[in-house]
């Protein structure tokens, strides 16, 4: 039997277009337009899968978005999901869902043991596991472990496409119900660009489920032409399927459009998901409000429902959950509900809190035969795996206690209203403060912080007639703050059956007496927060809102309590006799709802995680078979090995390629800027420590770059290329912070200082060529005249090579005669190849960055961010040869003559050589006073820099030594992680060709 | 290889994008000229204006230009003028001599961004999906521009005409991760015709 549930006629759902779908393995039909959770009530399927903690047995509590029971593993594969509301999923053909956190199955689940062990799970019982005895926590460990978390993630990659999009607008209305539908048209109608965002896929909200009248006819017919003049306007943009998940400051929202999650194909091109990142000049919220469930004796079981879902179920669904319902409420509106479900054939007796009931509702109660017991409370329900019998008593209010005589009623289903909560999350995220409202017993929104309004019920107002004119008459003010045109008011006269009236809904709470033992009273469904948990964490002094929140994880989970909190905190207010608003709420945090992390990612996935920065010369690499490195977002290559090179004698060979022959090397990532003006050589002896003002035109220096703390944060090679012109060149990761650092000082502190700084890193294709036959080899290439007497070391010049125009600075980071050729970048990959050829006599030999590494180790030239961390001076490089004396001021100066940068314990630059003249020290090892068998160990530095040198034949390592030139050729000792301790022997930095006749032939 | 220097770019590689909705091609290599002068020195503006024979933009995201330049507003003191690639030296030249006395930095810019071109009715739907320049504001016509990212490159953008059609100049170690970014985001709108 199909659809036993199903009404005989009503719904909205298409029952000409059946929809197959598999729930726990097993087939069902559902129609187009149903829901998940629809399609399993039609079914005759309340029993949807086991609670967190306890493994109770759990149904469907809600028809939202605010559902903590029914939520299940949607999908197959790589597209399976977890904790997915069921009362959100639209059904689509194939559709497959299981239940969650049960096992082997939800009618037979090994974990409901929990719910007997109860007692050793009172709230708080996983911090209790840390605290004693200390030694039990790895046990516990492993189980608990074991037993956290709901669902499954999907192992395999996700196949889906995820977009992002920026918006703006003048106002983002967020609900489609008839708050927001009204204001949308205020704002439309005035001309304003309006985005009107809703989570279902259809609009209208509440008012789909319930009948009104709209000037006396029927209202379902006007919201139909409301929607479609909407629709018509063009400066109306209206999202639906998409929720608004982020209220961030200055009217930034993100929301979270589902695209084609309810398609039954996937597109290949349409995403899955669209992140929206809103800006807005306005914000109407109009989100509604949920139902407040009640608080009693084992309310958790399928078959127990909000009086609202049940009604959104039977009218919008033609679905009824039960023939034989109680209607257990605290309020008049849940009244409706009762009527309907009589009406589509119903047995429905009343369970009302209240002494004394409007005479009209009375009246049709008698006229429907509806049995209302007044001032009862529902105290115990019975059911294993649906409620059969509910169990009820007399409730005393003036004693806050039961009386007289329970009484048993059979039932198949229970509905539940306490009164409604506005949806103040999103509100709050914006800074909104609340206010508890004693007439109706929630949190209502107080103090407006952002250019916003809120209307409805959102804003606490739940009667129809003042919301029609309100909210409409909101969308125009808004759109006239903003100075758009008034259009003229109208004025509708709305009517439900039952009007909502602020003193209607009874403050009934769970009243301290009322806790029965041996049952749990469920404040928090997805958490399994029983009103006895709040009590505890009370005892224990978990008393402050927060404290109890984490204490007890009321709140939390993928509802984040959206029907919890309230009650948490009226029993909380209850417990210490307090008012509501003096215990507070805890902090409402974006995501409004669970949101999938691949639509936060957008398409930075894959090859477009990040950029990729590329030379000019890349493609060369790629063909060539470079190893890469990742320096920043640059891919420069590491090593070109040959055959079946390793790393290791790819790089000897490299290395000594170029200590013989001819190297060549890809430079262009260094930073580059173009210093242009009359104050730039001025500008130069500030931010570096040496002096410039006698550079002459054609000359090359290099500087170190200091902070205003002394401290060496880059370095690099300038030149002058003419009376007022200069090209700086920075490390390659530091180009972009040295820029900012060069105009900061400009823009905020030397305004009067004449000098532009343009970055011009990319205009320039870097060549460098290293080595003994570097000279002889360029001369063939060029027309400029390369000899040692016209162009020496630490020279510019300007000229052609390979008929490409090009500067060429004679300068060296290998100790090789070197020179470093730039041409414009789109010759880049021109000219090498031109080198590469012309090479081959000297057997030019392409190297990476692990060879530069090396041979400017061999040197003792320093990386700045490898042999420097930012907390060192030029002095403990052994570089106060590059210090000015006599300049006035540079940036750093005032900090050479603090204590602490004169000491002469400070950490110094050294060289070590191992005494095995065969260890390769790791780089970072520690270097101690004495190598003990365990830590702590006295340390007296570490290293920084450490290879192989193929040029000598033996390990070479540079380290920071405490006191370390004093120290010069005594032993260290360098322990390793292996055990081994290695001894070192302090040297020079300067491991080959100490004179520097090499870069100077 | 004959011995007249080649030019390359890596994004000649690329396949170009024609559609009905969205476009995306390569502009061949222009004369891009970072021009660098005080706002307020009269003198300088004067006689690049007069260089020129039209007026530099005054305020953000303005573009002027005639039939042989075209000059985009970078900055308070910077521009970007544009010319064609074979006579960009020409106007260098020009220009350094003109300012030769004055506060100011003429900077052959022309390979440190490469230049492609995004257009079509799904354009700005394209650039929304990751540059967050409110396009109601800025760029609402030819002749404007305006600097901002896309994705995680920053970018230059020029809107040609009031049709809708963007020149997009990025420096040029990002330009095959833009370029491969806008194809993917162009995917939709070119199925979508199918």
């Amino acid at each position: 039997m199909s659809n036993q549930n199903r009404t005989i006629y009503g719904g909205k759902v298409n029952r000409e277009k059946p929809i197959n779908f598999v729930f726990n393995g097993k087939s069902y039909i559902g129609y187009q337009g149903d829901t998940l959770a629809s399609a399993l009530l039609a079914n005759d399927v309340h029993l949807i899968g086991r609670s967190f903690k306890y493994h109770r047995a759990r149904g469907i509590l809600t028809a939202g978005s605010e559902e903590p029971n029914a939520i299940v593993q949607l999908g197959l594969g790589a597209r399976t999901e977890p904790n997915i509301r069921a009362t959100e999923v639209e059904l689509y053909e194939g559709l497959e869902a299981s239940s969650q956190n049960c096992w082997p199955s939800v009618n037979f689940d090994i974990g409901a043991m929990n719910n007997f062990l109860s007692r050793i799970f009172p709230a708080g019982f996983y911090y209790k596991t840390f605290k004693w005895p200390p030694s039990m926590w790895l046990f516990y460990e492993h189980f608990i472990r074991k037993a956290a978390g709901l669902g499954q993630s999907p192992t395999a990659k996700n196949p889906d496409r995820y977009e992002q999009k920026f918006y703006y607008t003048d106002i983002t209305i967020v609900g489609g119900g008839i708050s927001g539908l009204l204001a949308a048209l205020g704002a439309g109608r005035s001309g304003c660009k309006v985005l009107l965002i809703d989570e279902n896929p259809e609009l209208g909200g509440y008012l789909l489920d319930y009948n009104f009248s709209i000037n006396e006819k029927d209202g379902k017919k006007w919201l139909k032409k409301i929607i479609e003049e909407l629709d018509g306007l063009a400066n109306v943009t209206i999202l639906k399927r998409t929720t608004a998940m982020g209220y961030y400051d200055y009217n930034y929202l993100t929301a979270l459009e589902k695209v084609t999650n309810h398609h039954v194909e996937f597109s290949n091109t349409l995403p899955r998901e669209r992140y929206w990142r809103i800006r807005s000049k306005k914000v109407i919220l109009a989100q509604g409000a949920f139902e407040r469930p009640l608080v009693f004796a084992d309310n958790d079981r399928p078959g127990i429902m909000m009086a609202s879902a049940g009604q959104k179920y039977l009218s919008r669904y033609g679905v009824l959950p039960g023939k034989s319902v109680v209607l257990f409420t605290n309020n008049d509106h849940a009244y409706l509900t009762a009527f309907e479900f009589v009406e589509k054939g119903a047995k429905v007796t009343v369970v009302d809190t209240r002494d004394l009931l409007n005479a009209r509702i009375s009246e049709k109660c008698k006229l429907l035969n509806i049995k209302v017991f007044k001032s009862y409370s529902v105290i115990k329900t019975y059911g294993d795996k649906k409620v059969n019998r509910i169990e009820i008593q007399q409730v005393d209010k003036n004693q806050n206690q039961l009386t007289g005589e329970v009484e048993n009623i059979h039932t198949d289903c229970v509905l539940m209203s306490g009164g409604w909560n506005p949806a103040v999350q999103l509100f709050s995220q914006s800074r909104g403060k609340l206010k508890y409202d004693l007439k109706i017993n929630t949190f209502v929104p107080d103090k407006i912080i952002e250019n916003q309004k809120i209307i409805g019920s959102n804003n606490g107002q739940f009667n129809l007639q003042e919301n029609l004119n309100e909210s409409f008459e909101a969308g125009i003010a808004a759109a006239n703050e903003l100075n758009f045109n008034s259009v003229e008011k109208v004025n509708w006269t709305g009517k439900e059956e039952i009007e909502f009236t602020h003193s209607d809904v009874e403050p009934y709470m769970l009243g301290k007496k009322k806790v029965t033992k041996g049952s749990k009273h469920f404040i928090d469904f997805q958490n399994d927060v029983t009103a006895a948990d709040i009590f505890l964490a009370q005892r224990e002094g978990y008393i402050s809102v927060e404290h109890t929140k984490r204490y007890t994880t009321t709140g939390m989970g993928t509802d984040q309590g959206k029907t919890s909190n309230v009650n948490a905190l009226a029993l909380m207010s209850h417990i210490h006799n307090k008012p509501v608003d003096e215990i507070g709420h805890t902090t409402f945090r974006p995501p409004y709802a669970p949101q999938t992390i691949g639509a936060i990612a957008g398409r930075s996935v894959d090859k477009l995680f990040d950029p990729v920065r590329k030379t000019s010369i890349h493609e060369w690499h790629v063909e060539n078979k470079a190893v890469f490195e990742d320096v920043g977002q640059w891919k420069r290559p590491y090593y070109f090995p040959q055959n079946k090179e390793d790393i290791h004698q790819a790089v000897k060979r490299e290395c000594l390629a170029v200590r013989n022959s001819l190297g060549i090397l890809d430079a262009s990532t260094l930073g580059k800027i173009d210093l242009q003006g009359p104050d730039a050589a001025k500008f130069l002896n500030m931010i570096y420590t040496n002096a410039w003002s006698k550079l002459e035109i054609g000359s090359c220096r290099y500087g170190l770059m200091c902070n205003e703390h002394g401290m060496i944060f880059d370095d690099g090679v300038t030149s002058r290329l003419g009376e007022n012109h200069y090209h700086m060149t920075t490390t390659t990761g530091g180009a972009a912070r040295v820029m900012s650092w060069l105009e900061e000082f400009l823009q905020t502190e030397w305004l009067d200082m004449k000098v532009f700084c343009t970055s011009v890193t990319e205009q320039w294709a870097v060549l460098s060529i290293s080595g003994p036959n570097s000279r002889k080899f360029l001369e063939d290439l060029t027309n400029i005249d390369l000899s040692k007497e016209n162009f020496p070391f630490m020279k510019f010049r300007e000229g052609e090579v390979c008929g490409v125009k090009a500067r060429i600075f004679r300068i060296s980071f290998t100790g090789e005669l070197s020179y470093e050729v730039n041409v414009p970048a789109r010759y880049g990959r021109y000219v090498w190849e031109k080198f590469m050829e012309h090479g081959k006599k000297y057997n030019i030999t392409p190297y990476g960055t692990e060879t530069m590494h090396v041979l400017r180790a061999e040197k003792g030239f320093i990386i700045v961010g490898q042999d420097t961390d930012g907390s060192v001076t030029p002095s403990d490089m052994n570089m106060d040869w590059i210090v000015s004396k006599k300049k006035e001021d540079f940036l750093g100066k005032r900090s050479y003559t603090r204590s602490d940068t004169v000491r002469h314990d400070r950490k110094k630059f050294v060289g070590l050589l191992v005494n095995d003249k065969k260890t390769i020290l790791p780089e970072g090892s520690h270097i101690v006073e004495k190598a003990l068998k365990q830590p702590p160990m006295k340390m007296l530095g570490h290293i920084t820099s450490s290879y192989y040198s193929p040029t000598l034949g033996y390990p070479i390592a540079l380290a920071m030594l405490k006191d370390g030139i004093s120290k010069m050729g005594e032993q260290v000792v360098v322990p390793l992680m292996n055990g081994k301790i290695i001894e070192a022997t302090v040297t020079d930095t300067i491991f080959y060709d100490k004179e520097g006749k090499r870069n100077n032939e | 290889m004959s011995n007249q220097p080649q030019f390359f770019s890596p994004l000649t590689q690329k396949e170009k994008i024609a559609s009905d909705n969205i476009s995306l091609e390569l502009i061949d290599f222009l004369g891009k000229i970072n021009v660098r002068l005080k706002e307020d020195d009269v003198q300088a503006r004067d006689a690049v204006e007069k260089y020129l024979t039209y007026s530099l933009p005054k305020s953000a995201g303005e573009v002027t230009g005639n039939n042989e330049t075209r000059v985009l507003w970078l900055g308070p003191n910077e521009y970007l003028l544009l010319s064609e690639d074979e006579k960009k030296d020409n106007v260098i030249n020009g220009l350094r001599e003109i300012l030769s006395d004055l506060f100011c930095a003429i900077i052959d810019v022309s390979d440190y961004y490469l230049t492609m071109r995004l257009s079509g009715p799904k354009s700005i739907e394209v650039l929304t999906k990751a540059c967050p320049l409110n396009f109601d504001q800025y760029l609402t016509k030819g002749n404007s521009c305006a600097q901002s990212y896309i994705s995680k490159a920053t970018v230059l953008i020029d809107r040609l005409s009031d049709d809708l059609v963007f020149d997009i100049s990025v420096r040029w170690s990002f330009a095959d991760y833009l370029w491969d970014w806008l194809a993917d985001s162009s995917n939709e709108f070119i199925f979508s015709e199918k």
